[in-house]
C-alpha cells in the first residue's frame, strides 16, 4: 500500500487523489464543484464515482502467471511499478533512489475510439535521489496518457514507461519458463531530472513474496478495500547515478513493489506508514500501518518477513507495534513527520531502530509525501542486525 | 506671462462666446464629431486587435515556438518523437478547428484540443499556478470530469461566459457543424480559475481533449501544430537544429511572429479606416478655424478699440485661443464619450468585415484603451488650437485703426487670393510628388493625400471668385437685383465664404471620393466574378468562418457526381493553406481544360503563363504579388510534403477573392508536390437543356445522408460575393455619412454665422424696403450659390480623390488593380447635397432676419 496521499483528510478515495494529481494540469481550470456534475453528469459519476462501479475489484486471492502479472491491469482502477533503493560507491558516497510508475484508469470500459490518443489510460511517475552524505535531494515528476507510445505498460517483453522514464527487460523475457517471476530480471531503470540521472541494472533477486493472503492485501473492513500486492524485497543493483553532470558507478540492492487494485481508503483512515527494511542477516520486513483520523492504527494496518531463503510469513496488526521515537518539521511544508521509530515483532524477536538517512526527503510534487532513505539498527533473533531501507509516510 | 488675457479680457471673451452660443455650439459639436469618429475608429480596431491578442495569449500560453506543417498537418508521431527521442518536455500537441453551431447561425466556435497531460509548461493557467494546485487540494476533488474529458469521447469544457452565450450549463449538449457534418458534443464543466483575461482570451473557445477534437474535426492521426516553450535563451543556433531534425515538409515557426503577421493583415484595413476618421477630424479643423476667424472678424472693433487702449497683441492673442481651447476642451470631451458611444457601434462592423476577410475573432465589448482616449484627446485639442492659430494671429495683427475699418479687412483677403492660389498650388505639387514616389508606404501616401487636400483647400478661394463671377450672371439674369445682392455679396465677403466653401468642398469631395471608389471596386467585382464564376453550379462542404481549407468533399460521393446525366463536366478546387514563416499562405489547386484558362484574366505573365503553369510553374494572384513582390519571372519557396521546393511564377492574375492573396497551380502540379487527395469545391457544368433546379436538388441528395453541401447556382453565388462586398464596405458608407454629418454642421456654422453677421447690412437692405420676402430671396439665392459653389469645386477634387484611392491607396493597401467608374448620380448627388445643406443653413439666419424689424437691426451698433 505506497499510495501517496494528499493532506485532504476525510472521505477520500486515493484513486481521486491520484487522478487529482495525476491531472493537475487541467484541475483548476476544469472546475464545476461535485455538485454540479452530478446535476449535469450521472453517467459520469457511475463510471467514476465512489463504489467503483464497471472495474474489477481485489476480492478474492488470485493465481499470480508470470510474466503476464508483471504487465498491467487495466480492468483494475490502480496500479503501480515502485522501486526503491540504496545505492552506494567505492567512494563510499551513498545515495536513495525512487522510481515509480502509477497507472490509473479514467474510465472503466474502453470505448471503439478512431482516435489514437483516445485512452483511459493515465500515467505519472515520480523520480527522488538523495545524495545522502551531501545533503542533496532532488524529485521529479512525469504525466502522461498511454497513447501513441508516450507511455504505457507491457508484459511480454516486460517495459514500463513515461517519455524517456523507464523499466524495462535487458533480455526480453520471451523464452523464460513461464511461472517464472524472475524471469523479468535484470531490469534497466533509467530516469532523471534536471541535474541528476540514474541508470541502474536490477540483476539478480530474491524470489517474488506474495504480501497478505496469498497475495490478497487488505487495506481497510470493506470488501474491495485490498488489493494485490507481490514484491521483489531485494535485487542487486549495479549502474551509474549521475549528478551534476559527474556520473558514479554504484551498487546496492533494490525493492520493487508490484501493486494493483481498485480501493480506496476508508473514511476513517488518513494516511499510512509504510516501511521496507533489508537487514544484513538476509531478511527483510515490510510493514504499513494505516492511520485513523483519532490517532490510531486501522484494523488493516499488515506486514511481511521475509526470511533469508525467501519464505515469507503474513504479519497481522497485532503482530507488531510500530513507536514514534522522534519527529521532524518540514521548513518547506510546515508538516510534522515522524522521524524516527522503535518496531517491535516480538513472534520473530525483532527489535529495531529507524531512524532517516536525510532528514529532508519530503517530496512537494503535484501532492505532498515523505519516502525516503532510512538506516535500521537492532537485533533479530540472537544477533544484533543493520540494515537500509525505505519509509514512506502519507497524510501528514 | 505677462501676455496672459487680464481677467477683464477674459470677461469680455466670455460674454461674446455667451452671446453666440449658436455658433460655439456648432463649433463644439463639430469638434466632438471629428473626435468622435476618430476615438471610435480607433477603438473598434484597436478592440478587434486586443481581442484577438488575448485569445492569442490565451490559447497560445507560453509557447514561444510552433511546429506546423502544410496542408495535412503535423503527423501526431512527431510529437511522440519530439518528446521521447529529441528530449523537448515543454511540447504540446493541438488541434484545432473551427466548427458552427446548429441553432446559433453565424457563430463560429474554435474547437481547441489538447492533450491536458502536456499542458503543465504550455498553458499553466489551465492548471492555475503549479504550487497553488499542489497546497490547495481541496480544490482540486472535481478532478474526476477531467478524466471523463479524456475518457469520454465527445466531451468539451468552456469558460463560464462562452457556457452563458451558448445557453449551456455542464450536462447540456450541443450541435457542432463540421464540415457539413452534425456532431454532437457534451459540455460537461466550465473552466475556471482563469483570470479575466484568459477568460476575454477564451471566448468562444471550446476545449477538448485532443482525441475528441481529432474525431470531430476528423483529423485522425494529425495534429494542427505542436506547441513549444524553448528556453529564454534559445538561440537562432538550437532553432536551426531544431529545424534540421524536422522531416520535411514540416517547419518550427516563432509563435510571435505567427500572432503579428496575422495581426498584419489587418493592418492595411486598419489604416484605411484610420485616414478616413482623420478626415472627419479635418472637416472639424476647418469648423473651428471658421469660427475663430469669424469670431476675430466680427469683433474687429471690440480689438482695435482694445488695442487702442493699451492691449497688447499677445493678451489678444491668448484670449482667441483660450476661447479656442474652451471649445476644444468642451469638444473634446464630449467627443471622446460620443467615441466611446459610436465606437461600441462601429466595433461590430469592424470585426464583421475582419471575420469575413481575415480571420476569427469574437469581440463582445470596446476594450476603453487609454491611449485611444488619449489620442482622442490630442487630436481634439491639437486640432483645435493649430486651427485657431491662424485666427490669433490674424486678431493680433488688427492695428488699432484699421481693425475699425472693415474694407480693410476684406480688401487684403481679396490680395490674399493669388498668394493663397500660388501656395495651393505648390501643396498640391508636393502632395502629388508624394503620391508618384513608387516606393512610399501607406504613411507618407496617406500623408500626401492630405497634402493634396490642402492644396485644394488653398485653391479654393480663387475658384470660389471665379465662379461666383461666372454664376453671378445667370443668377442676375434670373433674380435680377437679388441676384446681384447675392452675388455680390460671395466675393464681398470673401473671408467669410472661402471658409465655408473650402469646408463644404473637402467634405463632398470626401462623399465622392469614397463613393467613387467603393462603386469602382464593386464593378470591377463584379466584372470579374462574371468572368470567374463561367460554370453552372457550384458544390463545397458547409464551412464556417475560419475555415482555412482542409474542408474536403466526400471523395466517394464527389466521384458520383458525372452519374446526373444532366452534369456535362466538374472542374474540382483545392484550397489549403500552407505555413511558412512569414505567415500563412493559400494555395489554390485547380483543374484546367485547355480552353477554359480565360476564367483566370492575367494582368501580367503573357502568352508563355499557360504552358508554363501546366508544366508546373504557379500563378500568384494581384495581392499576392503585391504583399510578396513578385512578378513573373520570380521564383517562390513554398513548404511541400516533401520540404521547400521553389516554384517559378509564371504570371499574375487578376483576383479580388481575399487581399492576402493567393497561390494558384494546378491539380496536377499540386499532387505532386502535396498529398493531399481532397476537393474544397467541384463546379458543374451542365449539359445544354438540362434542368438546373433538378441536378441541384440531386447533387444535394447524393450528399444528404453524409455530408451538408452548399450547392449553389452561379448568379446566387455572384449575389453573395456581392453581399459580402457590401457588408465590409458597410464601415466605410457609415464613415462617409459621419464626414458628411461633420461637414453639414460646419457649413451650417460658417453660413448661419456669416448670415448673422450680415445684420446690419441686411437691416439696410431692409430700411430701403427690401421685403421679408425678398430678403429670403436674398440670403437663400447667397447660401445656395455657396453651396453650388462647393458642390461644383468639390467634382474635380472628389474624382482626383477617387482616382488616388483607386489607383494609389488601393494598389498600395491591398494591391488591387480597379478600374474607375464614376457613377453620374454620385456626381450629380453630391452637388444637390450641397446645395441642400447651404439651403438649410440659410434657414434660420433668414427667419431671424425677417423677424427683426429694420431699425433694430440698424441699432445693433
Amino acid at each position: 500500500m505506497r499510495q501517496p496521499l494528499s493532506t485532504q483528510r476525510g472521505p477520500r478515495h486515493f484513486w481521486h487523489e491520484l487522478l487529482a494529481t495525476g491531472l493537475v494540469v487541467l484541475i483548476a481550470a476544469c472546475g464545476p464543484g461535485r455538485d454540479e456534475l452530478q446535476a449535469g453528469s450521472p453517467a459520469l459519476l457511475d463510471v467514476l464515482g465512489g463504489e467503483a462501479t464497471g472495474f474489477a475489484q481485489a476480492l478474492e486471492p488470485r493465481e499470480f502467471l508470470f510474466p503476464r502479472d508483471h504487465g498491467p491491469h487495466p480492468d483494475y482502477r490502480n496500479e503501480w511499478w515502485y522501486v526503491t533503493g540504496n545505492l552506494a560507491a567505492a567512494d563510499g558516497r551513498e545515495f536513495g533512489y525512487q522510481l515509480t510508475f502509477f497507472r490509473t484508469s479514467l474510465a472503466a470500459e474502453a470505448l471503439p475510439r478512431s482516435s489514437a490518443w483516445a485512452t483511459r489510460q493515465a500515467y505519472m511517475a515520480h523520480f527522488a535521489l538523495g545524495d545522502l552524505a551531501a545533503g542533496m535531494f532532488r524529485a521529479a515528476d512525469r504525466f502522461s496518457r498511454s497513447a501513441l507510445e508516450l507511455a504505457g505498460a507491457r508484459a511480454r517483453p516486460f517495459r514500463v514507461w513515461i517519455d524517456d522514464w523507464s523499466m524495462e527487460s535487458v533480455e526480453p523475457a520471451d523464452e523464460a519458463p513461464s511461472g517464472s517471476a524472475q524471469a523479468v530480471l535484470p531490469l534497466r531503470v533509467r530516469a532523471g531530472a534536471e541535474e541528476v540521472q540514474i541508470d541502474l541494472i536490477l540483476g539478480a533477486a530474491k524470489p517474488v513474496v506474495l504480501h497478505g493472503k496469498r497475495g490478497l492485501s487488505r487495506k481497510g473492513s470493506r470488501p474491495g478495500s485490498a488489493s494485490y500486492y507481490y514484491s521483489f524485497t531485494r535485487i542487486d543493483t549495479s549502474g551509474t547515478v549521475t549528478v551534476g553532470g559527474i556520473r558514479t558507478a554504484v551498487e546496492g540492492h533494490s525493492w520493487l513493489d508490484r501493486e494493483w487494485s481498485t480501493s480506496a481508503l476508508e473514511p476513517q483512515q488518513i494516511g499510512w506508514d509504510w516501511f521496507a527494511l533489508q537487514l544484513d542477516d538476509g531478511s527483510e520486513l515490510m510493514l504499513y500501518v494505516m492511520r485513523r483520523a483519532d490517532g490510531g492504527a486501522d484494523g488493516a494496518s499488515s506486514g511481511t518477513l521475509v526470511a533469508p531463503d525467501g519464505s515469507s510469513e503474513y504479519l497481522p496488526t497485532e503482530a507488531f507495534s510500530v513507536q514514534v521515537l522522534e519527529r521532524w518539521v518540514s521548513p518547506h511544508s510546515g508538516a510534522r513527520y515522524p522521524a524516527r521509530w522503535r518496531i517491535e515483532v516480538p513472534s520473530a524477536r525483532i527489535l529495531l531502530t529507524v531512524q532517516p538517512r536525510l532528514a529532508d526527503q519530503e517530496i512537494e510534487l503535484a501532492f505532498r509525501y515523505w519516502e525516503g532513505s532510512v538506516e535500521v539498527a537492532g537485533v533479530h533473533g540472537d544477533t544484533r542486525v543493520q540494515g537500509l531501507g525505505f519509509v514512506e509516510l502519507t497524510g501528514y | 506671462m505677462s501676455s496672459f488675457p487680464s481677467p477683464l479680457l477674459r470677461r469680455a471673451s466670455a460674454r461674446y462666446l455667451r452671446q453666440h452660443p449658436w455658433q460655439f455650439g456648432l463649433s463644439i459639436l463639430g469638434v466632438a464629431l471629428g473626435v468622435a469618429v476618430a476615438v471610435a475608429v480607433n477603438l473598434a480596431t484597436g478592440s478587434a486587435r486586443r481581442a484577438f491578442e488575448l485569445s492569442s495569449a490565451a490559447v497560445t500560453g507560453a509557447t514561444t515556438h510552433q511546429v506546423v506543417a502544410g496542408s495535412g498537418g503535423v503527423p501526431e508521431d512527431l510529437y511522440r518523437r519530439l518528446r521521447s527521442e529529441m528530449g523537448l518536455r515543454a511540447a504540446a500537441p493541438v488541434v484545432e478547428g473551427y466548427v458552427g453551431v446548429q441553432g446559433h447561425p453565424g457563430l463560429t466556435l474554435r474547437l481547441l484540443g489538447v492533450d491536458p497531460f502536456a499542458e503543465r509548461d504550455v498553458r499553466p493557467y489551465f492548471a492555475g499556478t503549479g504550487g497553488a494546485a499542489r497546497r490547495d487540494q481541496s480544490e482540486n476533488a472535481s478532478g474526476f470530469e477531467l478524466a471523463s474529458l479524456i475518457a469520454v469521447p465527445g466531451t468539451v469544457v468552456a469558460s463560464a461566459s462562452t457556457a452563458a452565450d451558448l445557453d449551456l450549463v455542464p450536462g447540456g449538449e450541443l450541435e457542432l457543424v463540421v464540415a457539413g457534418r452534425i456532431r454532437t458534443v457534451e459540455l460537461i464543466g466550465r473552466l475556471r480559475s482563469v483570470s479575466r483575461l484568459q477568460e476575454a482570451g477564451l471566448r468562444d473557445v471550446l476545449l477538448a481533449d485532443i482525441s475528441t477534437a481529432q474525431e470531430i474535426l476528423s483529423m485522425e492521426g494529425r495534429l494542427t501544430r505542436i506547441d513549444l516553450v524553448l528556453p529564454g535563451q534559445a538561440s537562432e543556433a538550437i532553432v536551426a537544429e531544431l529545424q534540421a531534425r524536422l522531416p520535411d515538409g514540416v517547419m518550427l515557426v516563432s509563435a510571435a511572429a505567427r500572432t503579428d503577421s496575422t495581426i498584419q493583415m489587418t493592418r492595411a484595413f486598419r489604416l484605411n479606416l484610420t485616414a478616413m476618421s482623420l478626415l472627419a477630424m479635418l472637416c472639424g479643423m476647418f469648423l473651428i478655424y471658421n469660427t475663430m476667424t469669424f469670431s476675430v472678424v466680427q469683433r474687429r472693433g471690440l480689438i482695435g478699440a482694445l488695442r487702442a487702449l493699451g492691449v497688447t497683441r499677445g493678451e489678444i492673442f491668448w484670449t482667441v485661443l483660450l476661447e479656442a481651447a474652451w471649445v476644444g476642451t468642451l469638444g473634446t470631451l464630449a467627443g471622446v464619450a460620443g467615441g466611446v458611444l459610436l465606437g461600441s457601434g462601429l466595433v461590430r462592423l469592424v470585426t464583421r468585415t475582419i471575420n469575413d476577410l481575415y480571420f476569427v475573432v469574437a469581440v463582445r465589448d470596446l476594450a476603453l484603451a487609454p491611449t485611444s482616449l488619449a489620442a482622442g484627446v490630442v487630436l481634439g485639442m491639437g486640432g483645435t488650437l493649430l486651427a485657431a492659430l491662424a485666427p490669433a494671429l490674424e486678431a493680433t495683427r488688427t492695428t488699432p485703426r484699421a481693425a475699425m475699418m472693415r474694407s480693410a479687412l476684406e480688401g487684403r483677403h481679396r490680395r490674399l487670393v493669388p498668394r493663397l492660389a500660388a501656395s495651393g498650388t505648390a501643396v498640391v505639387v508636393v502632395g502629388a510628388a508624394g503620391l508618384a514616389a513608387p516606393e512610399a508606404g501607406l504613411g507618407i501616401t496617406f500623408a500626401a493625400l492630405f497634402l493634396l487636400l490642402l492644396g485644394f483647400t488653398l485653391l479654393s478661394p480663387a475658384a470660389t471668385v471665379g465662379l461666383s463671377w461666372l454664376l453671378g450672371w445667370p443668377l442676375r439674369a434670373a433674380l435680377g437685383v437679388i441676384g446681384k445682392i447675392a452675388a455680390r455679396g460671395v466675393t464681398a465677403h470673401l473671408s467669410r465664404t472661402t471658409v465655408a466653401v473650402a469646408a463644404l468642398m473637402i467634405a463632398v469631395s470626401v462623399i465622392i471620393g469614397v463613393g467613387v471608389m467603393v462603386a469602382s471596386f464593386r464593378t470591377t467585382l463584379e466584372r470579374w466574378l462574371e468572368h470567374t464564376l463561367a460554370a453552372d453550379l457550384y458544390v463545397s462542404p458547409v464551412s464556417v468562418r475560419g475555415d482555412v481549407g482542409d474542408l474536403a468533399l466526400d471523395e466517394e460521393l464527389r466521384r458520383r457526381l458525372l452519374e446526373n446525366p444532366g452534369i456535362d463536366r466538374i472542374q474540382t478546387l483545392r484550397r489549403v493553406q500552407v505555413e511558412t514563416t512569414a505567415g500563412p499562405v493559400r494555395l489554390l489547386a485547380v483543374e484546367i481544360e485547355a480552353g477554359a484558362e480565360s476564367a483566370y484574366r492575367l494582368q501580367s505573365g503573357g502568352a508563355t503563363a499557360w504552358p508554363q503553369f501546366r508544366a508546373g510553374a504557379v500563378l500568384v494572384s494581384e495581392p499576392f504579388a503585391h504583399r510578396w513582390r513578385v512578378v513573373p519571372g520570380s521564383v517562390i519557396d513554398l513548404p511541400t510534403d516533401s520540404g521547400w521546393r521553389s516554384f517559378a511564377v509564371a504570371g499574375v492574375y487578376y483576383s479580388y477573392a481575399s487581399d492576402q492573396g493567393a497561390v494558384l497551380l494546378s491539380r496536377q502540379t499540386y499532387e505532386q508536390h502535396w498529398q493531399d487527395r481532397g476537393t474544397s469545391g467541384v463546379s458543374i457544368y451542365t449539359r445544354p437543356g438540362a434542368d438546373r433546379d433538378e441536378v441541384a436538388a440531386h447533387v444535394r441528395r447524393l450528399f444528404a445522408p453524409r455530408q451538408q453541401v452548399v450547392v449553389i447556382a452561379n448568379a446566387e453565388l455572384r449575389e453573395q460575393s456581392l453581399r459580402v462586398f457590401d457588408r465590409t464596405f458597410l464601415i466605410t458608407s457609415v464613415l462617409r455619412m459621419l464626414v458628411m454629418v461633420v461637414a453639414f454642421v460646419g457649413v451650417l456654422s460658417a453660413l448661419m454665422a456669416m448670415q448673422l453677421e450680415r445684420v446690419r447690412e441686411l437691416g439696410i437692405l431692409r430700411a430701403q424696403g427690401l421685403t421679408p420676402g425678398q430678403l429670403w430671396g436674398v440670403v437663400t439665392a447667397q447660401t445656395g450659390l455657396l453651396g453650388l459653389i462647393s458642390g461644383l469645386l468639390a467634382l474635380p477634387v472628389g474624382l482626383v480623390l477617387a482616382w488616388v484611392m483607386i489607383h494609389v491607396i488601393n494598389k498600395r493597401s491591398f494591391g488591387w488593380s480597379l478600374q474607375m467608374d464614376v457613377p453620374p448620380e454620385i456626381l450629380w448627388q453630391s452637388v444637390v447635397v450641397a446645395v441642400i445643406a447651404a439651403l438649410l443653413a440659410g434657414l434660420y439666419p433668414c427667419a431671424r432676419m425677417a423677424r427683426t424689424p429694420p431699425a433694430a437691426a440698424l441699432r445693433q451698433e
